[in-house]
């Protein structure tokens, strides 16, 4: 369950003040899908970073199940590394110093998992998006549709609270953009 | 977070402290001895008497004249044949690059009084070895070439720094995202002007940075002035606080401080300038998480000019001189090469280098404080860069400008400032090592920071907030992300202030005690007393050292690069 209530957003171009996002509020139950929709620049992004911790809000509360993870009149914010969420970004973010299973491990281990359920859980999530055959090529060798397939395989290795997904299939074929999507809503 | 807070806003604040200490300390105190009439540790008084004879006549607009051309020409030079080879051998078919590579690089470990000396050698219109050529063998009437002049200077010290610009232009031709070039060819552009539109303007930072460094090296620079510039009767500002410290009995601290807040303005310009350009910067993230494939482009049969004309430079730039040093080390006195000359050659002058108790003392030195002094360099200029280029802290500016502004201070001038502050406050670091590490590391970090900054603002910030995500603390993030990624650029940043310390005079020429002496600081030992042999010698063992490790650390870096295989 999140939970935005007021939420806002605005960036200062100098002495110019951006509001990137106006006064929103919505809530997402438990184990469904929530899709915001609408032209670029619009704020898709910003909400989504706001949610994980990588923007603070400039106002309105955050609350992610029962715990609030910003507070606006406090000024309060859990830090991003303190939240579970998994997340694919835009650009992927696909470590280039990393092999396809490190990229994936190294989250794990991140977030506290055990090195053989890390390793585990890691091999699971790329027989998920189908790359364990590719487990040990450097990450800069993947085609863009593969490095999506990685982000993915990370954002849900950890079996997040929330996840957080920029644009996560726009780099797929057709296919495999309905295979993704079947996957990402039986989870 | 809070606890997230107080962490960075720790670490901003030790790292604040590092740098004010390193720099503005002794900076202070440089100009507090532009205003007292005695040397360092002294009891003296205030006066402003030293002012009015630094900048109290017309000839100090000469020198800044002959400090501007001498430091922009010789950059020009450096910059144009530096990112041609940097292009040659990132983005192009160009066969042997491996060779050109190691050619290019090999500037690096040979020190810049060696190559001086070897121009000299070479150009003289007296014992210059192709002036000797062109009378004696073609019958002309006097030297064609008079390497006395501004013209010589900014030969000798713009193809001797070919490397600097090498290395940064082939880090910034290697991370450019090829599709960025392949947007621009399909978009109906030609190949021209897809160089112009995308590729060059994508890199005028770069390019802005990289010029401004050799600017500032050139205005810093010493050896070039004092062995071309003082008998060409050319002076520049470097030499004339030259001249004050080392030509005076006794030298002239207080004068020596005065012509060096000449180089406070400087700074302050430079810092600014540089600050503007890498400000721009910010918008050209280019490496992405999306992967990128440096394309190489097919060059057809003209690959085998390209390779001619490169080799063609670095034989000029860089064997020859080498090569009379090396014959010079073999031969009892100077002369021209000959099929006399081959019974005559000696290993003699090895032997005495080799026999020299100072030989030893100075080598373990400066193996000892080069590897402290890069390493430290490497890590804090790591730190601040990522705290500069990353976070949105408050101050993060103040730590950027503390940090690079000893770039523009030439290393006589650190040692002078070093000098008055531990002579003056009782921290007994005077007379030992010590003093050497912290006069490299405020020396060199700016340098190491210059290549952090650059590998950093090409990262793309979404790699780190991956890793935030993932639930890894910016800790862990900086060591495990951040550090490898910028790992070739920090290697090759930890070879250069290593190589420096084996090379550069100016800042331990100040320092050095006996018992504490640095390499090349034996090696102007030997020059003022006219032991060329011996200096050869030295010259060359210095150089095989030197590139032992040089090979050594490119393959260390090479593991981390990030490129198709």
């Amino acid at each position: 369950m999140i939970t935005a209530t007021h939420l806002g957003k605005i960036f200062y171009d100098g002495e110019k003040a951006v509001k990137a996002i106006d006064d929103i509020s919505f809530a997402v139950p438990s184990g469904k899908l929530f899709t915001l929709l609408g032209p670029s620049g619009c704020g898709k992004t910003t909400t989504l970073r706001c949610i994980a911790g990588l923007e603070t809000p400039s106002s309105g509360e955050i609350k992610i199940g029962e715990q609030v993870v910003f507070d606006g009149k406090r000024g309060a914010a859990v830090p991003p590394n303190k939240r579970n969420i998994g997340m694919v970004f835009q650009s992927y973010a696909i470590w280039p110093h990393m092999t396809v299973f490190q990229n994936v491990y190294y989250h794990l281990k991140s977030k506290g998992f055990s090195r053989s359920e890390a390793k585990e859980r890691a091999r699971h999530a790329l027989e998920t998006v189908g790359l364990i055959d590719l487990e040990d090529r450097p990450a800069p060798k993947l085609s863009g549709g593969q490095q999506q397939r990685v982000a993915l395989a990370r954002a849900l290795a950890g079996a997040p609270e929330v996840l957080l997904l920029d644009e996560p299939l726009s780099n797929l074929d057709a296919k495999l953009r309905e295979e993704m999507r079947s996957e990402i809503r039986s989870l | 977070m809070i606890r997230f807070a107080i962490g960075r806003n720790l670490v901003l604040s030790v790292l604040l402290g590092i740098v004010v200490y390193l720099t503005l300390i002794p900076l202070i105190m440089i100009l507090y001895g532009t205003f007292r009439d005695g040397p360092p540790g002294t009891a003296a008084s205030f006066t402003l008497a030293n002012y009015a004879r630094a900048y109290g006549d017309l000839t100090i607009l000469q020198l800044g004249l002959n400090t501007m051309v001498f430091a922009v020409g010789a950059a020009l030079v450096s910059f144009g044949f530096g990112s041609f080879l940097a292009w040659l051998t990132e983005r192009t078919d160009t066969p042997l690059k491996g060779t050109i590579y190691g050619l290019a690089l090999f500037p690096f470990v040979i020190p810049g009084i060696l190559t001086t000396i070897a121009w000299v050698l070479l150009l003289s219109p007296k014992i210059g070895l192709i002036n000797r050529f062109f009378v004696e063998e073609l019958g002309f009437a006097g030297a064609p070439i008079n390497l006395y002049s501004m013209g010589g200077m900014i030969w000798v010290f713009g193809i001797d720094n070919i490397t600097l610009p090498f290395f940064l232009m082939a880090a910034a031709f290697r991370s450019m995202d090829p599709s960025l070039e392949e947007a621009g060819r399909a978009s109906g552009m030609s190949a021209l002007s897809t160089f112009w539109h995308v590729n060059f303007k994508l890199m005028i930072p770069t390019i802005f940075a990289v010029l401004l460094l050799l600017v500032v090296r050139g205005i810093e620079t010493f050896e070039v002035p004092a062995v071309i510039g003082l008998p060409a009767e050319i002076k520049v500002y470097a030499s004339e606080i030259f001249l004050a410290l080392r030509m005076y009995q006794p030298p002239d601290y207080n004068l020596a401080g005065a012509y060096s807040t000449f180089y406070l303005v400087v700074a302050s310009v430079g810092v600014a300038l540089y600050l503007k350009a890498t400000s721009a910067s910010e918008r050209y993230a280019t490496i992405t998480g999306k992967g990128y494939r440096p394309r190489i482009q097919n060059l057809g049969p003209w690959r085998y000019f390209t390779l001619s004309l490169a080799l063609l430079i670095l034989f000029i730039g860089v064997i020859l001189p080498f090569l009379v040093v090396a014959l010079t080390s073999v031969v009892p006195i100077y002369q021209r090469p000959s099929w006399e000359l081959v019974s005559a050659l000696t290993l003699d002058n090895y032997r005495v280098v080799l026999g020299l108790d100072q030989f030893y003392q100075s080598l373990v030195n400066n193996v000892i404080v080069g590897i402290v002094s890069a390493t430290a360099a490497a890590l804090l200029a790591a730190a601040v860069s990522w705290v500069v280029v990353r976070t949105k802290l408050r101050g993060r500016k103040l730590l950027d400008i503390i940090a690079f502004t000893p770039m523009a201070f030439p290393g006589i001038v650190i040692g002078l400032a070093l000098l008055w502050m531990y002579l003056t406050l009782p921290i007994p670091v005077y007379g030992t090592l010590w003093i050497l590490v912290i006069a490299y590391v405020t020396k060199y970090t700016p340098i190491t920071l210059r290549s952090c900054h650059a590998a950093l603002l090409q990262l793309h910030p979404e790699l780190e907030e991956a890793s935030v995500i993932s639930g890894s603390s910016w800790f862990r993030t900086f060591v495990r992300v951040v550090l490898p990624l910028i790992m070739p650029s920090l290697t090759a940043g930890w070879f250069y202030v290593l190589a420096l310390t084996f090379k550069a005079l100016s800042l331990p020429v100040l320092l050095s005690h006996l018992g504490t002496e640095m390499l090349p600081v034996v090696i102007y030992g030997f020059y003022e007393s006219g032991r060329f042999s011996e200096l050869s010698a030295l010259g060359v063992l210095l150089v095989a050292g030197l590139s032992v490790i040089a090979l050594a650390t490119r393959m260390f870096a090479s593991q981390f690069s990030v490129q198709e295989r």
